[in-house]
């Protein structure tokens, strides 16, 4: 009897069953249509007009703390305006600041412009520079160091010199110091505000105000006191911008093909992007990036220090074959350190694949392929854990091997990557050099006195005629006579190889078909966004 | 049962001591500077000894280990290096969200398992029984970093039925949840499924039978709750896991939980709020595990606490 009545419950259970799993899916349905047709219950306020992919969130959103952080610094310039920023092909353009002269060879005036207004209402006015710059070099005690006070390790002191003036002496001359000001300004009395409070009080001045932020969103909403005109900018035409910061590639490459993302910067791998090219609903921008890609060598260790073996390194590797297969094209063949739409490139001997010739040298040089060993020489090139960069360093030992020379590829974590090469434990490492903005680049990166811990010259390469050089345009105001110097200076860097100068990398963009007017930076800055309509 | 309680909580204190001096140890082995990473590698050098002077990296090991102890027996686990935030008050909003999304995995796991588990025993040697052992080993053998793209994929993508990133509303747990709980799932089916194949020979099930129950109630309420008690204490342990494994379920489905945090708070030598992650999910894997002893009794009255 118990047996009968449990057999009959059998196919109820199975009714009851499909019954809910059917209401499962129409409700699952039903809620995801109103969710799109922004009824949801969240749709109110997040309810973007456009959203934006980020590959990481913004650490900080207070121009006081923001440090080693792109993402950061892009918001921060559409919040808080800078008296510098930078144009399309990386050249300086004024923001606050409506001009900068150069007074002696220690000082910088700098014109503010008049009408510009704090979304608050206040004017911006030279004592909200002179308050800005000021508690970034000396913050008060119960403040943390901003990470952006090393770059300003030369200013003397910060004056307002007249009623729309500021005056920036600095202790030794650097022409390179206008790039230095891009720090967003903020009011004289938002100074005092605790690390991070800055949110809501109408204390932004670029185009957007920050309307909301959680961990991995940020809403931007129109700032409506925001004087784009007198800065050659429109008002953003879409209004709020959301931000939305997805670490995760596959995820970022999902929610763009989900149609969540209107615009996405450097955010795919380069094997993403030629899918992404062959759909039509997507536009993929391209545009040269301000950086260069390099092989480089500690020039003071082994068979390293010879130029002729960094020749021939640069001779046996095929930038044509790694550009094609493994970057998809997604860079330009470089023969130096600054892109060609730079105005600090100079004309460079391009140094063709040639591994016959690579061979040579390395006869040349000592090291002949003898009949008892198996390799001319070896040795190992460190590489942080991005996997574009493992795979190119690969296709680098491939072509390495075909010389004689044995390569192996490892990959280190990125603070223990920086670590050894901080230290000069690395003797071969692929690199990248970005956001660099001016001829003084070379002095950083290749001038005897700035290896680690004072500058970027971590191959520690020495040429005297390269450190006068830089040290002469570094003092000299005139940007024609710096441009010669800068000249000169790559033309023997370019003979001596420290880095093989790879490729300089594109930023690419994939924008909705249906949104106009975004336009890429050299440099990635989202500057265009006011400019940004859907069509 | 209180002394008991109380006397366990003691004993977490030198299980959390010990876990607290391994992470601070460990986080300065690791080589690579904070002030590398905050002010970047290019930053000068007296700039990144004035910055770990301020927060006390200049000082000897031995006071750098006091001063970090002292400040979580007062419960300040100090500051984001980035921005300055307490570190309470960035891990606390996180936590709650990685709870939610690993305690609805715990429960979907054990759901999911105790169906699966009972209808296999049920089938034991039948063709359900072997298609719920092939589905298994795959959930098992599958790693969270292949299954939740693939869901997210095909879910969210192609067929747009579930939100994709982030939560936002109870649609935004379902693919996340199943990430992270279906390994577990799968696990304990098997482990239940045993456990009640063995329990059928019982003496007192046959009894049970012999009253005349049905086969679903001896299966549920004599057989499932003895088997029960060995796949308690691997999910109880594995409360803990799932709460410090969602690291990569988090990463993938943008889910703003301590897990992703820990990973980002790693890559930028946050010691502070990596201590601060650790510490807390060290506590609810410990008191898990408590509930869990106190379960068993529970489930099993024989069993005493001591």
């Amino acid at each position: 009897m118990q047996e009968s009545q449990e057999s009959n419950k059998k196919p109820v259970a199975g009714i009851i069953l499909a019954v809910l799993a059917v209401a499962v899916i129409v409700g699952v349905t039903f809620y995801n249509k109103k969710r799109n047709q922004g009824e949801g219950k969240k749709a109110d306020d997040e309810q973007a007009a456009l959203t934006i992919g980020f590959d990481e969130a913004p650490r900080s959103s207070d121009p006081r703390l923001i440090g080693f952080d792109a993402n950061g610094q892009y918001l921060e310039e559409l919040r808080f305006l800078p008296l510098f920023s930078f144009n399309e092909d990386g050249s300086i353009r004024p923001m606050l600041a409506q001009s900068i002269e150069p007074k002696g060879d220690k000082s910088f005036v700098v014109k503010i412009r008049e009408g510009l207004t704090f979304a608050g209402g206040a004017a911006i006015t030279p004592h909200d520079v002179v308050a800005t710059y000021k508690h970034m070099l000396f913050p008060p005690g119960n403040f943390p160091p901003s990470p952006r006070k090393g770059a300003f390790s030369r200013v003397q002191s910060i004056f307002k010199t007249g009623p729309n003036e500021v005056t920036f002496t600095l202790k030794e001359p650097d022409a390179a110091f206008p790039t230095n000001l891009v720090i967003g300004i903020l009011p004289e009395a938002a100074i005092t505000e605790a690390p991070e409070q800055l949110d809501g009080k109408g204390y932004e001045s670029g185009p957007y105000v920050l309307k909301k932020r959680s961990n991995d969103l940020w809403l931007l909403a129109r700032n409506d006191k925001f004087n784009g005109p007198a800065l050659g900018m429109p008002m953003p035409h879409l209004s709020p911008v959301k931000i939305l910061a997805i670490k995760d590639e596959t995820t970022r490459y999902a929610a763009l093909m989900r149609g969540d993302l209107d615009i996405l910067q450097n955010g795919l791998d380069a094997d993403k992007v030629v899918s992404v090219q062959k759909n039509s609903d997507f536009k993929v921008l391209t545009k040269s990036r301000m950086g260069i890609d390099y092989l480089g060598f500690a020039t003071d260790k082994g068979f390293m220090k010879d130029p002729k073996v960094r020749l021939a390194i640069a001779h046996a590797i095929n930038r044509d074959e790694i550009l094609r297969y493994t970057l998809q094209d997604l860079g330009v063949k470089a023969s130096g350190t600054f892109p060609p739409e730079s105005i600090w490139s100079t004309e460079l001997p391009n140094i063709e694949y040639d591994p016959e010739k690579a061979k040579s040298l390395l006869d040349q040089a000592g090291y002949p392929m003898a009949a008892d060993k198996p390799n001319r020489f070896s040795f190992t090139i460190k590489i942080s854990t991005n996997k574009t960069r493992i795979a190119i360093a690969k296709a680098i030992a491939a072509q390495l091997a075909k010389i004689g020379v044995a390569v192996e590829v490892e990959s280190l974590e990125f603070g223990v990557f920086m670590n050894q090469l901080e230290e000069g434990a690395i003797t071969c490492w692929l690199g990248s050099w970005t956001g660099f903005k001016d001829g003084d680049h070379l002095h950083f990166a290749f001038h005897s006195q700035m290896a680690p811990p004072a500058g970027g010259n971590r191959g520690k390469y020495s040429n005297a005629r390269v450190d006068e050089l830089t040290a002469l345009a570094k003092a000299d105001p005139d940007a024609k006579k710096r441009k010669e110097y800068y000249d000169e200076a790559q033309k023997i860097i370019s003979s001596e190889q420290p880095y093989v100068f790879l490729w300089h990398p594109k930023s690419v963009a994939i924008v909705k078909a249906n949104i106009e007017g975004f336009r890429m930076y050299s440099d990635g800055r989202y500057l265009s966004l006011p400019d940004v309509q859907r069509k | 049962m209180l002394q008991v309680l109380f006397r366990r909580l003691l004993q977490l204190i030198p299980v959390l001591w010990g876990i607290v001096t391994i992470v601070f140890l460990l986080q300065r082995l690791i080589p690579g500077s904070p002030a590398d990473i905050v002010l970047g590698p290019d930053a000068p050098d007296s700039q990144k000894l004035a910055w770990l002077e301020r927060y006390g990296f200049n000082e000897p090991i031995l006071s750098q280990y006091g001063q970090f102890m002292l400040g979580i027996l007062q419960g300040d686990f100090g500051r984001s290096f980035a921005t300055y935030q307490p570190v309470v008050d960035i891990i606390v909003p996180r936590l709650g969200v990685t709870f939610l999304l690993a305690i609805s995995a715990f429960v979907f796991s054990l759901v999911l398992a105790s169906i699966v588990g009972v209808y296999s025993a049920s089938q034991a040697g039948h063709l359900g029984d072997k298609i719920a052992a092939v589905l298994s080993l795959l959930a098992i053998s599958a790693p969270t970093f292949i299954i939740g793209p693939v869901f997210l994929w095909f879910f969210s993508v192609k067929l747009g039925w579930l939100p994709l990133l982030g939560n936002e509303g109870p649609l935004s747990f379902v693919l996340p949840t199943i990430t992270l709980g279906s390994a577990l799932a799968a696990f304990s089916s098997r482990m239940i499924r045993s456990g009640i194949v063995d329990v059928l020979g019982e003496d007192f099930i046959r009894t049970a039978r012999s009253k005349g129950l049905a086969p679903t109630q001896v299966l549920v309420h004599h057989a499932l709750r003895n088997a029960f008690l060995p796949t308690l204490t691997v999910l109880g342990m594995q409360l803990g896991v799932l709460m410090s494994g969602t690291v990569i379920t988090e990463q993938i489905f943008s889910w703003p939980g301590l897990g992703s945090l820990t990973l980002q708070s790693v890559q930028a030598r946050e010691y502070n709020i990596v201590s601060g992650c650790v510490i807390v999910m060290a506590i609810v894997f410990v008191v898990s595990n408590l509930c869990v002893d106190i379960l068993y009794r529970v489930f099993d009255p024989r069993v005493r606490l001591s």
